[in-house]
């Protein structure tokens, strides 16, 4: 009861104090003392003394590990809803984003249906959305929009998302779209469906339509007239209507000569153009090297002999008879090398040489004795539109697009283009190209 | 008598230069500037040398071609194209017998329908 009302320590100091006061009042008493039963209740008040405290001892500890955990739950609580609200705001922003994307969105589950599209995949598609949401893939390409070809492409592409190319450009309706796919994985890495992408390309595939078109006009109303005015003159110099004086055969040449630089830079910059929108393509067939070898210096012999310059030539013996090749492109690349050459070359000689420098390569080299590439614009020379800064290039203006051409095709072959020069010595372009094989890049 | 050619070219200038190439090659000219008209000529002639473009009024040069090559009494007829697409101009490889690439040199197509008249 004491420890009760007063605390274990004092019940046990009461007990002390009973003892005393029943010793001596059985002293006073004269009565034989039962030291063994004071003794005993002693005990039992310290045994109960220190059970007390202990117990008090793990109350006050469960009082405050309760008091501990109280705090705890509510700082988890209060984490969890911030965190809440934290996924519920990124949650309502991917959803904005999604919403607000002029690209088509559409996620399928692993089973191919549609769980996900916003709502530019609608207007894309022009779809109403209770066609789109929970359609299967099958389904949503069933729609007449889509042609064979083009429901064969889409489904190809949906059904095997992730693979090369990743995307393919469609004929949806009256749209051009722009389709790319992708897996997609949850935090284990397991596959849960698929994300499709549809972006408008209708305009991009109307400019180049356009594009293509003016440079196919461009290409025949220019070559056209000039074709006109080349042969014209030629019929003039050639008394095909009658003889003509040395004076008008002269000035007949000069408009020859210009004419022909003209459709010369009018191939450049269609050239130029076909390579630079991946429209050039090669044709790859077997060609003999020395046939090559013929034409090109049949092609150029007159002007170096204009120039009093030797164009000689040579194909080493280890150079297989027969490589493989677009044969026309090769030419053309030989041709802007050497008319290059001959045109920064005033004296001395322009020398070719196909040959083998490894068993996995051929090269064609065009070799000068002209003025030279000072070696800080070497690294330039390939670029389009360049021109070394000096009287010279200045006296042969042109396009500065016959090496870029030259970069551009040896590029597309899988090969590289070098120079090694040193002024008032000359220059060396070598251009290194794979030997294929028969059955090799087919790039028609 | 002088082998006929058939000039089908619907570009004045270029007709005139083609046709006076062929002529000084030694053939017998005739100019057609329409594919309708080239058709009917094709059923009626038997050009030794057809110069064919391919870009015509009326009817396309490819199925001028086509028309050549399928009929028998024109089997020995040599099609020579004139094309200012190098990309279309080999499309033809197999069923023209030479294809010409524009610009085409007054002297060049003379040298060349010279060597083919001479054959």
């Amino acid at each position: 009861m004491a420890s009760i009302l007063l605390g274990p320590a004092f019940s046990f100091v009461f007990a002390i104090l009973g003892s005393i006061e029943v010793t001596i009042l059985s002293i006073a008493a004269n009565i034989e003392l039962n030291t063994f039963a004071i003794v005993g209740f002693f005990l039992i008040a310290f045994v109960s003394w220190i059970s007390a405290r202990s117990l008090e001892n793990v109350l006050r500890e469960l009082r405050t590990t309760n008091a501990n955990l109280d705090s705890l739950v509510a700082e988890r609580t209060r984490a969890l809803a911030e965190s809440l609200a934290r996924e519920r705001i990124e949650a309502g922003r991917s959803i904005a984003i999604l919403e607000s994307i002029a690209d088509g969105v559409i996620v399928f589950n692993i089973g191919g249906k549609a769980m996900v599209a916003n709502p530019a995949t609608m207007q894309l598609l022009n779809l109403p959305r209770d066609q789109v949401i929970n359609s299967s893939i099958s389904n949503l390409l069933s729609t007449k929009a889509l042609d064979a070809n083009n429901r064969r492409i889409l489904s190809d592409l949906l059904a095997n998302p992730g693979q090369e190319p990743a995307s393919y450009r469609v004929h949806w309706g009256k749209k051009t779209l722009s389709v790319s796919a992708a897996q997609v994985f949850d935090t284990e890495e397991t596959r849960i469906g698929t994300v499709a992408v549809f972006r408008d390309f209708t305009h991009e595939a109307e400019i180049e339509k356009m594009k293509d078109t003016i440079l196919a006009t461009v290409s025949h109303e220019l070559r056209t007239p000039l074709n006109a005015i080349l042969g014209h003159v030629e019929m003039l110099k050639e008394a095909v209507y009658g003889p003509i004086n040395e004076k008008q055969a002269r000035a007949s040449e000069r408009v020859i000569s210009n004419t022909r630089r003209l459709l010369d830079i009018v191939s450049d910059l269609l050239d130029q153009a076909q390579i630079q929108a991946g429209k050039m393509s090669l044709k790859i067939h077997p060609f003999k090297p020395s046939e090559l070898l013929d034409n090109v210096r049949g092609l150029m012999s007159k002007m170096a002999a204009d120039k009093e310059l030797a164009l000689t030539g040579e194909i080493e013996p280890e150079l297989p008879e027969i490589l493989i090749g677009d044969f026309t492109r090769l030419q053309q690349i030989l041709v802007n090398l050497i008319n290059n050459a001959l045109k920064f070359t005033e004296k001395g000689s322009v020398h070719i040489r196909l040959f083998c420098p490894d068993r996995k390569h051929w090269a064609m080299e065009v070799r000068d004795t002209g003025m030279g590439i000072p070696e800080d614009q070497q690294g330039s020379i390939f670029s389009p539109f360049h021109q070394l800064d000096n009287s010279m290039t200045r006296k042969h203006a042109g396009f500065g697009l016959g090496l870029s051409i030259v970069n551009q095709l040896v590029t597309l072959m899988g090969g590289n283009v070098t120079v090694n020069s040193t002024v008032g010595v000359g220059s060396t372009f070598t251009v290194l190209l794979p030997i294929l094989q028969t059955g090799g890049i087919q790039r028609e | 008598m002088n082998d006929l050619a058939y000039v089908i070219e619907d570009d004045e200038d270029l007709s005139t230069i083609f046709s006076e190439a062929l002529l000084a090659a030694n053939y017998e000219v005739e100019t057609i500037v329409n594919g309708l008209t080239a058709r009917q000529r094709l059923q009626e002639g038997t050009p030794h040398l057809v110069l064919l473009d391919l870009h015509l009024p009326g009817l396309a040069g490819n199925e001028l071609l086509t028309q050549i090559r399928a009929d028998k009494r024109l089997e020995k007829t040599i099609v020579v194209i004139a094309t200012a697409d190098a990309r279309l101009g080999d499309a033809y490889r197999d069923s023209a017998d030479y294809i010409l690439i524009k610009p085409i040199s007054f002297t060049q197509l003379r040298d060349l329908t010279h060597r083919l008249h001479s054959k």
